[in-house]
């Protein structure tokens, strides 16, 4: 099963790419509406071009989800027969993640700083906390926080894992039931909603932990994901249409011609069938099996470097190519193949073993 | 080569990429940050795929690939 995660990472890398990619196609439906950069417009919300890109991002909403599970997963790995996981562990883990995060992070501020973009030393420094430097990276502080919980998480784990896994579980409830009031719009007060921003830990937690217990129970584990494993697959069948028409729904009770999507309740049971699916069909060996796993190996690096080049290429193609804009189904593929492909020849260039800054790798991808 | 050669040949080349980090077959290869949740998966993959042997899911644990020494080992013990 565990060769199963490698190939798990892959796809969910692919799915980060497909997700950023969709960001770009719902600017362009808004704000490129006449073929121009223009004010807000809501005329193709509830078009095909609008669905095809609910669809993606349905599809690929397990992504995040599969990546916290196998790094809780190697918590499991790295806690050994100890009672929990060394903060020697700990540390290494987040100055892996962190430097290349700050590189990349700085490359944009620069970035922006050419094209006029001019902010505060705290916006700078909030930015860099929040993971607000562009799309996506909300992810790096989210994972720093479940590594320093990991000590914590693994001696919970270890005296009663079905205690923490409702434990967590309640907890994102009530993150997504907290979204669900202010979709409705109920006034929540501001220290709770503060909680469920992408960048902390509540929202996701549950996936950690998923991957620390089933570490800890892997036969166990092993065996229930296979007893139920079309079920899992039904589920996840069943689900994606209807988280789909899950947000279009909230989108009818705020009120508001559009809403950017949030994680909902079946957005996480999708999520977790996908996963399970995944894991449980081990016989199911996907075309391009041996590409996918070597993606697995590469899914920091690509997650980092994806979001800049979209924005560079978006941005070019609104210059350069404006109507293709205006077709998302021309878009998006470009979209996808500049976000993996771009990413994975600058990590070969830098990776051969002729590149005189091949040293500097794992700074810059991790 | 003998496995131990190999597998420290394929870490140097996929896992530390030129890393100028010194590092020795008995090294642990967690402590030193050289393993991580990707690492790990990709020295498995690696095992089926160059030895042709498929380790079980239960065997991978911290005792069996704390270092180079520990995986040759493991090796030696069940292929």
């Amino acid at each position: 099963m565990l060769k199963r995660f490698l190939l798990l990472n892959g796809l969910a890398t692919i799915g980060v790419v497909m997700n950023h990619a969709a960001g770009w196609g719902y600017t362009a439906l808004l704000w490129f509406t006449f073929g121009e950069w223009g004010d807000v417009n809501f005329t193709l919300v509830g078009s095909p071009s609008y669905f095809g890109l609910r669809f993606i991002e349905q599809l690929i909403a397990f992504s995040i989800a599969a990546f916290l599970v196998v790094s809780g997963f190697f918590i499991a790995f790295a806690a050994r027969r100890s009672a929990t996981v060394s903060w020697g562990t700990v540390r290494s883990r987040i100055v892996y993640l962190i430097v290349p995060y700050l590189l990349w992070s700085v490359a944009i501020f620069l970035f922006d700083f050419v094209q006029g973009e001019r902010y505060t030393p705290r916006q700078y420094v909030v930015r860099l906390l929040t993971g607000g430097v562009t799309d996506g990276y909300y992810y790096v502080p989210m994972l720093c926080q479940m590594f320093l919980l990991s000590p914590l998480l693994v001696r919970l784990a270890r005296w009663n894992w079905r205690v923490l896994l409702a434990g967590t579980a309640v907890i994102l409830l009530t993150v997504q039931s907290i979204t669900y009031l202010e979709i409705m719009g109920t006034a929540v007060p501001a220290w709770l909603t503060f909680w469920t921003q992408a960048w902390l830990f509540p929202s996701n937690l549950l996936w950690f932990t998923l991957g620390i217990i089933v570490g800890f129970n892997l036969t166990a584990f092993k065996e229930w994901i296979r007893r139920w494993r079309w079920l899992w697959l039904g589920t996840a069948i069943l689900l994606l249409p209807l988280g789909v028409l899950e947000w279009e729904y909230w989108q009818a009770v705020s009120g508001e011609p559009f809403l950017p999507t949030r994680l909902t309740l079946l957005d996480t049971l999708y999520a977790a069938a996908i996963i399970f699916t995944w894991l449980a069909f081990e016989n199911f060996i996907p075309p391009r099996a041996q590409n996918l796993n070597d993606l697995g190996t590469k899914s920091y690096g690509v997650y980092l470097a994806n979001s800049p080049v979209l924005d560079v290429t978006a941005r070019l193609i609104a210059v350069v190519l404006p109507f293709v804009m205006l077709h998302q189904i021309l878009l998006q593929p470009i979209l996808w193949v500049a976000g993996l492909g771009i990413p994975l020849l600058l990590m070969a260039i830098i990776g051969n073993e002729r590149s005189p800054v091949r040293t500097y790798y794992k700074y810059i991808f991790g | 080569m003998d496995t131990s050669d190999i597998l420290m040949e394929y870490i140097k080349q996929n896992l530390l990429k030129g890393r100028a980090t010194t590092l020795s077959k008995s090294d642990d290869l967690l402590d030193s940050g050289i393993l991580n949740s990707l690492g790990i998966l990709q020295v498995v993959a690696f095992i089926d795929e160059r030895f042709g042997f498929q380790v079980p899911d239960e065997d991978v644990v911290y005792e069996n690939f704390n270092s180079v020494e520990a995986i040759s080992t493991y090796l030696a013990q069940h292929q």
